[in-house]
């Protein structure tokens, strides 16, 4: 297994510092942008990144701006590093693609288990084991090429948007509860009164209504999320 | 009784002013009226003008040929009457022997004869004006072989307050009485209204209503519009001031989070050393360190709440949620903790309850209370919801000392603890009473603290049940 890049995008010198010799020994190369610019021509260049950490506050280009130049033609996992105490930032971030977010100061333990489940999920999802395509009613769910077709059209999804489809998919037709959701895709506890699924979900069911009209994941009121058995 | 009680001179400067003012009025009125008695006489003499020379001719004329026309076989006082109904003239009659009067119309108060004494039939006519009367004579009228004065009576010119003042004391005492009032009470409210308005302001900035500010009042010219503007500066220097304050203790919390992060940082990277290099004191000084940056870390977060609820931003995302998905998760923790503590938790709820509320914010005021409770009490918790009149009401008990009667209302300032538990064990910074507030506060409801009789705290928050 090939070592996992991560690009790292903070205008904190020292941070970024500390970062890279914590980050390093645990198995990751890593590389470092201190603006968004700059982050932004590392992120869409031709280097491959299993994640990208990417601070909010950001000189010449902040970080939903990255985000959103990113996500027009990149999927890569994108972690957010919030300030804590701004939750609108969260929520915005979600909205605009990140698949995670961190609120700063965190615990060092805590990044390492973010980190972790990101690179991880992408990591089995292309480690080439051979899968089989899903197909249910108009949407076709490609695993080995991490790609989802609806209508024929091909899905632009980030990582978690796609790992939450591919779990439902699985389990189509059964409840699955916001708990297993959080565990598996996002590889944390869920937390009380977290929104992030509820977000993540939304985006995706954005995305899927763009090609099919009729409802393919259906909401669980507090409980969880099913998708729907094909007519 | 606010309202009467502005009528009470004591505690009413409206009333006080109105008084003095009312009072001085009145007595400039009579002291004027008693000057001009002592200077001038009562009665008063002018030359007829051609007008009334002609009238009291053509009139004395007239009453002469009534009395001639028949002879002298007349009643004086019918042909007077009719006479002075024709001609729109009261008229006064005078013998000029026996001084005996006789009138067209009857006076409320008669005549004094001794008014017409200067007179005689043959003198020459003038205008005599007696307390706003002008008596016009005299005519000679022969009736009976004896000589009459003749005199006209009518009011004098733009006299007719004085006509009503000498006719009617009574009215006239009443219309001046309440002209005076009238004018009296706009002068009052002129002077008073904009005090008024002061005195609401700073009673609401009292309240921790930093933003008012006084309107009209500030907008005059004269004494008590500088003292509203003065106010308003005021009220804008304290503000500015508390809210430099509160942004000082926000960016200080921001600032701390960038070194914060790299702490916890370093401190996994130290802990990623091999761990048999390391001596047992020193991985227990790291785990101390961590221990340390994490309380660090949660009071940060604390106050970046506090001031976030502090702003006067309306909470964001009100939504629909029932009492069971709020109080499950906080009664499951806070029944946790009071087992570690060996105390006891009691717990009732009407499960039917939903409202709208930010959950988050909510279960944290809900949380910070309970735990307090549970931190102060001796054995026993106890915590109910319940509906009431359109209100959720969440009472939460415990049987601890309860908290000194003087700083019950303290409690729920930020950074406040009382003396006796400045000790790290009861954990925070006496944020999270504060926090409890604010969110409350955001939900439109109240927190109250108070002591039970048998001891012990008690704190009830109450929110109305509203749709967003």
């Amino acid at each position: 297994m090939s070592t996992k890049k991560i690009l790292l995008i903070d205008d904190d010198v020292e941070l970024t510092e500390l970062l890279k010799e914590y980050l390093i020994p645990q198995g990751y190369e890593l590389d470092v942008a201190h603006d968004g610019e700059s982050g932004l021509s590392l992120a869409i260049s031709n280097k491959h990144y299993d994640l990208i950490l990417l601070d909010v506050m950001l000189p010449k280009l902040d970080g939903f701006e990255v985000l959103k130049k990113l996500r027009t033609s990149h999927l890569t996992p994108v972690l957010m590093l919030t300030a804590k105490g701004d939750d609108y930032d969260k929520i915005f971030g979600l909205e605009m693609g990140a698949d995670d977010y961190l609120a700063k100061p965190f615990n060092h333990r805590e990044l390492s288990a973010r980190i972790k489940a990101l690179v991880r999920r992408t990591a089995s999802l292309s480690s080439g084991r051979v899968q089989q395509n899903l197909r249910l009613g108009n949407v076709e769910l490609s695993p080995s090429a991490q790609q989802v077709f609806c209508a024929d059209h091909l899905l632009e999804l980030t990582a978690t948007e796609y790992s939450i489809l591919h779990l439902l998919m699985i389990n189509q037709g059964s409840l699955v509860s916001k708990r297993e959701i959080s565990e598996k895709v996002l590889g944390r506890k869920l937390a009380a009164f977290d929104r992030s699924i509820d977000m993540h979900v939304s985006n995706l069911r954005k995305k899927l209504a763009a090609f099919s009209s009729e409802e393919k994941i259906k909401t669980h009121r507090g409980a969880g999320y099913l998708y729907l058995v094909a007519v | 009784m606010r309202r009467l009680s502005r009528f009470n001179p004591v505690q009413s400067l409206f009333l006080r002013v109105f008084l003095w003012f009312w009072l001085a009025a009145l007595l400039i009125f009579f002291s004027s009226v008693w000057l001009a008695k002592q200077l001038g006489s009562e009665a008063k003499y002018q030359p007829l003008n051609t007008q009334q020379q002609q009238d009291l001719e053509s009139i004395t004329r007239k009453l002469q040929n009534q009395i001639d026309k028949r002879d002298g076989q007349v009643e004086l006082k019918n042909v007077l009457k009719q006479l002075s109904k024709r001609n729109r003239f009261g008229l006064v009659l005078i013998d000029q022997s026996t001084r005996e009067i006789i009138q067209s119309v009857t006076r409320h108060r008669p005549i004094k004869k001794e008014v017409f004494d200067d007179f005689n039939p043959k003198s020459t006519p003038l205008i005599l004006e007696v307390k706003g009367i002008n008596f016009v004579g005299p005519g000679r009228v022969r009736f009976n072989q004896s000589d009459y004065m003749l005199f006209l009576v009518k009011p004098r010119l733009g006299g007719d307050l004085r006509v009503i003042r000498h006719e009617y004391p009574g009215i006239f005492i009443i219309f001046m009485l309440s002209l005076s009032l009238g004018l009296c009470y706009l002068f009052m409210r002129g002077l008073l209204n904009p005090i008024e308005q002061l005195r609401h302001a700073s009673k609401r900035m009292a309240t921790g209503e930093m933003g008012v500010r006084v309107g009209n009042a500030s907008k005059r010219s004269d004494e008590i519009g500088q003292l509203g503007r003065d106010f308003n500066f005021m009220s804008e220097q304290v503000e500015s001031l508390l809210n430099s304050q509160k942004r000082l203790l926000a960016d200080i919390s921001h600032e701390l989070r960038s070194p914060l992060t790299r702490l916890q940082l370093s401190i996994g990277i130290a802990l990623q050393q091999n761990e048999s290099d390391m001596s047992a004191n020193m991985m227990a000084a790291i785990e101390r360190i961590e221990k340390e940056a994490s309380q660090i870390e949660g009071m940060i977060a604390q106050v970046l709440l506090l001031s976030r609820l502090d702003s006067q931003q309306p909470i964001q995302n009100l939504e629909l949620v029932s009492i069971q998905k709020i109080m499950t998760p906080i009664i499951t923790d806070a029944q946790f903790e009071a087992e570690q503590k060996n105390k006891t938790l009691f717990y009732q709820v009407d499960e039917k309850i939903s409202f709208y509320a930010e959950p988050q914010l909510l279960s944290s005021a809900i949380e910070n209370i309970l735990r307090n409770a549970i931190n102060y009490s001796t054995h026993l918790i106890q915590i109910s919801v319940s509906e009431q009149d359109k209100h959720i009401v969440w009472v939460i008990e415990d049987d601890g000392n309860g908290i000194q009667e003087n700083q019950l209302d303290r409690v729920f300032e930020a950074f406040y603890r009382e003396s006796s538990s400045r000790d790290r064990n009861s954990g925070g910074v006496g944020l999270g009473l504060a926090i409890a507030q604010r969110a409350i506060g955001k939900h439109q409801g109240i927190i109250q603290a108070s002591n039970k009789p048998q001891g012990g705290l008690l704190v009830k928050i109450c929110i109305p049940i509203t749709k967003p």
